[in-house]
């Protein structure tokens, strides 16, 4: 009838084309099935220097990542201030890790603090960085490595058949199968590790994360804190992080600051999501507090950092559980491969932290066998989720100790690549052998 | 009670009499850290000169050798310390080594520091304040007197990686009793004369200066004088030595800091740039790619390093060969013997390190048969 009516057109039918334009499929899942030597998973501080080690020594590597870039904690989480490297005069991570971290001060013109000076606060040699220089800086070294990087993918299933892993994984309009000889669980939360089906531990009670933001508009000095509740001067008076551009004097400071989110969890989309909500909200509900007490009229949210930083999930059950004696000791095992050097520090409920600082000259060490799951085969992790007790942890998961343990997983994953074997048969001088090549520092004993 | 009350007075100013001509028996209290320069026998005598602190419009004393090499800066300070005008007026001689960096103090015989209860300061109270004022970390100079005192004492501790300017209690930064000796001090010392004393020592540098700062066996010291290397336009030999020294220490921020004292001029020294080479087989790898990055700078290459360079080659890893294959590439390094050397890594399994040397013989746009056919054989 409309035909008759003489309203219809061809191009009312029919879509009609701009220059260029052309009419696309529907949109389908594309699935495919990729093989490689080694595969990474999670790309926060730990996953690229992994992967970048693996791609440097030669091994075909993928590196999926359930974000949009590379560098977690110290990017996407706002904790731009790695460390920590040097101790006591000497520097005990070095490596990948902590090319990366010079190779982003010299880009960005900053000064590294002064490692000579043994400092009063440990966080004083921690290094200022510039973050988005970071993120690009890790990416182009994996890309320059050979890393075959895949945002937005998340593992949903492992399995071990005739020595080989099997991973699927889904991302944006992606199902993939990747075979590889070798996993290296950087995940943080050793997600891989418990869908693999080795144990993984969980504390009833664990480390609240951070929320990072930056507050102006207003000046701390000016303030008549008698007018403000006591709870919020530590708020206003922000923490300060040592600026790396730094005047004759030391002590120039830029402000920081954070929220609690209690019980903050990164493994899944659902707890991450709740995490990052919480957050959020305590932080809004903060800004229009403060912005009732006077002076603060014009306080301004000047800085957010995009997801809530998370400190502690769960720790792998591994051939070697290190404990708070081994790390404050600074025992070093015969199979140590990296070092670690930081207070014990647990954030406890989120009210205060305990602290226990190394003694003079003390160093801690990580043995591999801390990075291989009971019973497990062909499977690292490396990052905080690494088998140790609580207090251990606290001082293992900062960002120095993890990326010293993502190019020693690195390593001992692609030597038993090529050598058809489980990690922890691979023997431990060949490991120390390739990482010191690889510019690692490897702990040895006195 | 009134009795008992004039008796302990009398009690109490008996004591402080006596401490008083006890104190006034003993040598003048002086506390001193290690000097910047040591006067050797050969400096002395010494002579003191009169300056102007523009900055404050105070006067300066600057002692020195009577051949020029400044030893140390000092200052009169005199001035109140309570608001109840019944406290010792503050009488003491500051000093400052020639880098800026606090030296000690001294009181006129006879005077010493009291608290805000007029007691005086003991023995580990003085050694307390020294301590104090020797830290220049201490944030003392981002607080008013009044919101330093009025400061809550530490709330929660500090967290992971951050911690404030703010966030030390006042305890912890000043001589309990004395906060406000502490603070007029610390801030004398720390403050703008600091910078103006640093800043004449720096107009007095001289090849010999810089050397002996470098023999401080305080790091600080040895940082500010490297920091200021670039002032000179020739490194004499001795100076080449002591940096080289430096750069071969365990210290790495030390070690970094006096590569990157070193500028392009001070690389026209063949043996400097050989001796800075000589450092990177034995080197950490992160003060290797610094003294790679540094020979970038050169005006030229020494052949020598070239050669020894060449050698290394076969035993690099990707990173390593990148940051060579850089230096080669910025000074021209096209000989038939290093390329050829670098051909040979077109063969190695791992294809990151080969791909390096592809890259850089592509670039080289070399027309030798030999090489196009192993540039082809790594192609295929």
């Amino acid at each position: 009838m409309l035909k008759s009516m003489g309203v219809v057109s061809l191009g009312m039918i029919t879509p009609s084309f701009a220059k260029g334009e052309r009419l696309v499929e529907p949109y389908k899942v594309k699935e495919e099935s990729i093989t490689t030597e080694i595969l990474v998973v999670g790309g926060g501080t730990t996953g690229p220097i992994a992967a970048i080690q693996a791609g440097r020594a030669g091994a075909e590597t993928i590196l999926i990542e359930s974000g949009s870039q590379l560098g977690g904690t110290t990017t996407t989480g706002g904790v731009s201030f790695p460390g920590i490297f040097h101790a006591w005069g000497k520097q005990i991570i070095g490596g990948i890790g902590w090319e990366l971290v010079m190779d982003c001060v010299q880009l960005n013109g900053d000064k590294l603090p002064n490692f000579s000076k043994i400092p009063d606060s440990h966080w004083k040699h921690q290094v200022t960085i510039n973050a988005p220089l970071y993120t690009l800086l890790a990416e182009e070294k994996c890309l320059e490595a050979g890393v075959n990087i895949r945002y937005y993918e998340t593992p949903t299933q492992i399995e071990f058949k005739k020595g080989k892993w099997i991973v699927e994984t889904v991302g944006k309009g992606t199902k993939t199968t990747i075979v590889c000889n070798q996993i290296i669980d950087c995940t943080g939360n050793a997600l891989i590790a418990s869908m693999a089906g080795y144990d993984v531990l969980r504390e009833e009670d664990t480390q609240p994360g951070s929320l990072v933001f930056r507050l102006g508009g207003y000046k701390y000095d000016a303030l008549d804190l008698t007018k403000i509740p006591k709870k919020y001067h530590s708020v206003l008076r922000q923490n300060m992080l040592e600026n790396s551009k730094r005047e004759s004097r030391e002590h120039t400071y830029v402000p920081y600051n954070y929220v609690y989110v209690p019980g903050a969890d990164s493994t899944t989309s659902e707890v991450h999501t709740i995490a990052n909500n919480e957050g959020r909200k305590t932080l809004l509900n903060l800004v229009r507090t403060l912005k009732t007490f006077p002076g603060c009229e014009n306080l301004k949210l000047v800085d957010l950092k995009t997801e809530t930083a998370v400190r502690e999930t769960y720790r792998i059950d591994g051939l070697y559980k290190m404990n708070k004696d081994d790390y404050t000791s600074g025992r070093v095992f015969d199979d140590a491969v990296s070092h670690s050097f930081y207070p014990i520090d647990l954030h406890r409920e989120g009210k205060s932290i305990y602290q226990e600082f190394l003694k003079p000259d003390v160093v801690a060490s990580i043995p591999l066998r801390s990075l291989i799951p009971k019973r497990s085969q062909n499977f690292l992790v490396a990052g905080r989720c690494v088998s140790s007790d609580r207090l251990a942890n606290s001082a293992l998961r900062v960002q120095a100790s993890c990326m010293g343990m993502g190019q020693a997983a690195a390593v001992a994953a692609v030597l038993a690549s090529k050598q058809g074997i489980s990690p922890q048969e691979v023997d431990i001088d060949e490991i120390k052998a390739l990482l010191k090549k690889h510019g690692a520092i490897v702990p040895t004993k006195a | 009670m009134g009795k008992v009350r004039f008796f302990g007075v009398v009690i109490v100013g008996l004591i402080g009499l006596v401490l008083t001509s006890f104190l006034q028996e003993k040598q003048p209290i002086k506390y001193m850290q290690v000097a910047t320069i040591e006067p050797s026998a050969a400096d002395e005598p010494s002579i003191v000169v009169t300056l102007k602190d523009s900055v404050t419009n105070e006067t300066v004393f600057l002692r020195k050798t009577k051949d020029n090499i400044p030893l140390h800066y000092f200052k009169k300070v005199i001035g109140e310390v309570c608001d109840d005008e019944e406290c010792r007026l503050l009488d003491i001689l500051v000093y400052w080594n020639i880098t800026g960096r606090y030296l000690g103090f001294e009181l006129p015989k006879g005077e010493f520091l009291s608290k805000h209860d007029h007691e005086p300061f003991s023995e580990s109270e003085y050694q307390r304040l020294h301590t104090l004022l020797a830290d220049s970390s201490i944030p003392l100079d981002a607080v008013s007197f009044e919101k330093l005192v009025e400061q809550p004492n530490n709330e929660e501790g500090t967290v992971d990686a951050v911690s404030g300017a703010t966030s030390k209690s006042v305890a912890e930064m000043v001589v309990k009793g004395a906060a406000y000796t502490t603070y007029k001090l610390w801030n004398i010392v720390n403050g703008p004369t600091m910078d103006f004393v640093s800043e004449l020592t720096e107009k007095q540098l001289t090849p010999t200066l810089i050397h002996r700062i470098l023999q401080s066996q305080d790091v600080t010291d040895k940082l500010w004088s490297l920091n200021r290397m670039d002032a000179l336009n020739v490194l004499t030999p001795q100076l080449e030595d002591t940096l080289l020294e430096i750069i071969s220490s365990e210290d790495f921020y030390l070690s970094y800091s006096a590569i990157n004292a070193i500028n392009a001029i001070h690389l026209k020294s063949f043996e400097l740039q050989q001796g800075l080479f000589a450092n990177y087989p034995k080197a950490n790898h992160s003060i290797q790619t610094a003294l790679l990055k540094k020979l970038i700078e050169a005006p030229f290459l020494s052949s020598e390093i070239i050669q020894t360079s060449r050698v290394l080659l076969p035993q690099l890893n990707g990173q390593q060969l990148n940051d060579l294959l850089q230096l080669y590439t910025k000074h021209k390094v096209h000989d038939k013997e290093t390329y050829s050397e670098v051909a040979k890594i077109l063969k190695n399994e791992n294809k990151y390190i080969s791909k390096k040397a592809y890259v850089f013989l592509i670039g080289l746009h070399i027309n030798d048969a030999a090489l196009m056919e192993c540039l082809k054989a790594y192609k295929n």
